[in-house]
């Protein structure tokens, strides 16, 4: 079976004239459905390691693949239908469309990926947005705009829109950096129970210890490069 | 705070500032210069800059443009019939038919035709009165309309016996035939013929003896091409500013949908549907103001029942004009269209 996430001598480089190296050779591997963490120092390259393998960016050397697939011989547009069809994305900051109510940030995934226009699939993708703001809680809120809910509730909103087209990796960035504990702790939870009852496989970039130190396995990047990959024993322990 | 130090464009557009502030200078200049070239061809059109004259000094002065003037020539003709000399008499009749057919057309009771200013219908006997004095009875057979005013004042139609007998001419002698042919602007060709084949006549031709109505017709249409190119252009900048506008207030949920997976093209297409259902509401709204304009000049500037300047809209121009409408907005999505295709997602999400 192919890896889940297969990163090999990544470098990434920015700027013509003077080039600034972000990652100087990364090489890690997902083989199965992991929850893991990748923590590092504001700058240490780590944001610029998950635009990679969320196909936002591309790598000046080395390959990405996902699933299976090296991302890197992909076309744009393939590469967005990827993005679209195999990854889900949290970010710090919710991102919700303010235009649209609760219900249709959910669905918007899936009108990218063309269900509009097939009238089967809108009615299981409507069930299944049900389903979702159900199991994260914010079913209540479903027809109120994305301006009207609490902070909490809309990131909440942001891991059901990742989740909306059943995705096999889910990429989370700084989740819990703009929220409070109490809300820190629920995204937290809500990503255990995911990764569980789905089988998603969680990339949880953050530069919170407390977070990471919840996660199955941390990646520490320093300065460009993979310092520590470590295995987190203390769930395990009783 | 300070609120006066506060750039709201600097805090919505951070890095569109100084473009922005170049466009909107640029956009002022620009409908600056296209208000002042229309006011100007508005102001070297006779018809036009004579009527907004008149208001003006009716509104300024209460009472009805002109009257010192009628006043003037009224007494003029007053003058004429106190000589008691017969010519001075039958000048100042001819001056006072002017005089009133101008007070009626500027009153709004032109009167298209002869028939209409004295009162004949067909079947009516009329006594024509010929420069020699003499007179010819006839009947009215019925009334024409040959789309000129002036025409329709002076022209009178008869059989030839009729005309010859009136004159004291013989029924096989004409003094001049005039002809009508389909397409007026070939009249030089057509005169060519003529001449060749009737060497013995004098041909004339309306263009020869109308050079400078010929002329001032390719100003007015040179005029005409002139402001549709610039509200063409007007038109083609102030659609493409708005949709970039829009492109950089959407630019966030662009970046975000894109993040989502949303391919380039789509993320463009958004901007061209934008574009299009712009330019049909734009070509539908400016087809009906048109169309109503048009209606209100000819009910406006006419003369009895006939318009002084008739339009007539046809479907084919209505149609070539709505498709040059719609294209001029797709055409100006190109640059929105271009921009979010380079947006670059990273830089919206790490914006927050």
């Amino acid at each position: 079976m192919a890896d889940i996430i297969a990163v090999s001598d990544v470098t990434k480089e920015y700027g013509t004239a003077v080039k600034t190296k972000a990652l100087r050779g990364v090489a890690f591997r997902v083989e199965g459905k992991e929850f893991l963490s990748i923590i590092g120092q504001s700058g240490s390259g780590k944001s610029t390691l998950l635009n990679l393998l969320g196909l936002l960016d591309r790598p000046t050397e080395g390959t990405v693949s996902l699933l299976g697939t090296d991302v890197g011989a992909l076309s744009k547009k393939e590469r967005a239908a990827f993005r679209n069809r195999y990854l889900g994305f949290v970010f710090q900051f919710h991102h919700l469309l303010p235009e649209f109510s609760v219900r249709e940030n959910l669905l918007i995934p899936t009108w990218i990926g063309g269900s509009k226009n097939n009238a089967r699939a809108t009615t299981e993708t409507h069930r299944r947005a049900e389903e979702i703001l159900d199991f994260l809680g914010v079913g209540q809120v479903a027809d109120k705009s994305a301006e009207q809910i609490s902070g909490g509730q809309k990131q909440r909103v942001a891991i059901g829109r990742a989740l909306m087209n059943s995705p096999d990796i889910l990429l989370a960035d700084e989740p819990t950096g703009n929220l409070d504990t109490e809300n820190s702790a629920l995204v937290y939870d809500l990503f255990r129970r995911i990764h569980n009852e789905m089988g998603t496989t969680f990339v949880i970039v953050t530069h919170d210890r407390a977070i990471a130190q919840q996660t199955d396995r941390i990646i520490e990047v320093r300065d460009g490069l993979i310092s520590q990959d470590v295995r987190n024993d203390y769930l395990a322990v009783p | 705070m300070d609120f006066s130090k506060i750039n709201i464009e600097e805090i919505l557009f951070p890095e569109m500032t100084g473009w922005l502030l170049a466009a909107k200078i640029f956009f002022v200049l620009f409908n600056l210069g296209v208000i002042a070239f229309i006011v100007y061809v508005w102001s070297s059109t006779v018809y036009l800059r004579r009527l907004f004259l008149w208001d003006l000094v009716e509104f300024f002065t209460f009472r009805a443009y002109n009257v010192k003037l009628i006043e003037k020539d009224w007494n003029k003709i007053k003058k004429r019939l106190l000589t008691q000399n017969p010519a001075q008499m039958k000048l100042a009749m001819i001056e006072a038919d002017l005089l009133v057919k101008d007070v009626l057309f500027r009153i709004g009771y032109p009167g298209k035709d002869l028939a209409e200013q004295n009162g004949l219908a067909p079947g009516d006997s009329v006594r024509l009165v010929l420069a020699d004095g003499s007179t010819v009875e006839t009947v009215v057979e019925g009334v024409f309309d040959l789309g000129a005013q002036a025409a329709n004042e002076r022209s009178v139609f008869s059989g030839l016996e009729l005309a010859s007998s009136a004159l004291g001419r013989s029924t096989d002698r004409v003094s001049a035939v005039e002809t009508q042919i389909a397409d007026v602007f070939a009249s030089p060709e057509v005169a060519a013929s003529l001449r060749t084949a009737f060497p013995q006549l004098t041909v004339s031709e309306w263009q020869a003896k109308n050079s400078d109505l010929l002329t001032a017709l390719q100003s007015q249409s040179t005029s005409s091409y002139m402001i549709q190119v610039f509200v063409i252009i007007a038109v083609m900048l102030g659609i493409a500013s708005t949709l970039a506008i829009s492109a950089v207030q959407k630019t966030r949920q662009i970046g975000i949908l894109k993040a989502l997976g949303m391919s380039d093209s789509k993320t463009g297409l958004v901007f061209l549907y934008q574009a299009g259902i712009l330019g049909v509401i734009g070509t539908l709204l400016g087809i009906a103001v048109s169309l109503a304009l048009i209606a209100v000049f000819s009910s406006v500037a006419k003369s009895g029942d006939s318009g002084l300047f008739p339009i007539e809209p046809r479907l084919g121009f209505v149609l070539l004009s709505a498709g040059i409408g719609i294209a001029i907005a797709l055409i100006s999505a190109i640059i929105p269209y271009r921009k979010t295709a380079r947006l670059d997602p990273i830089q919206v999400i790490q914006g927050g």
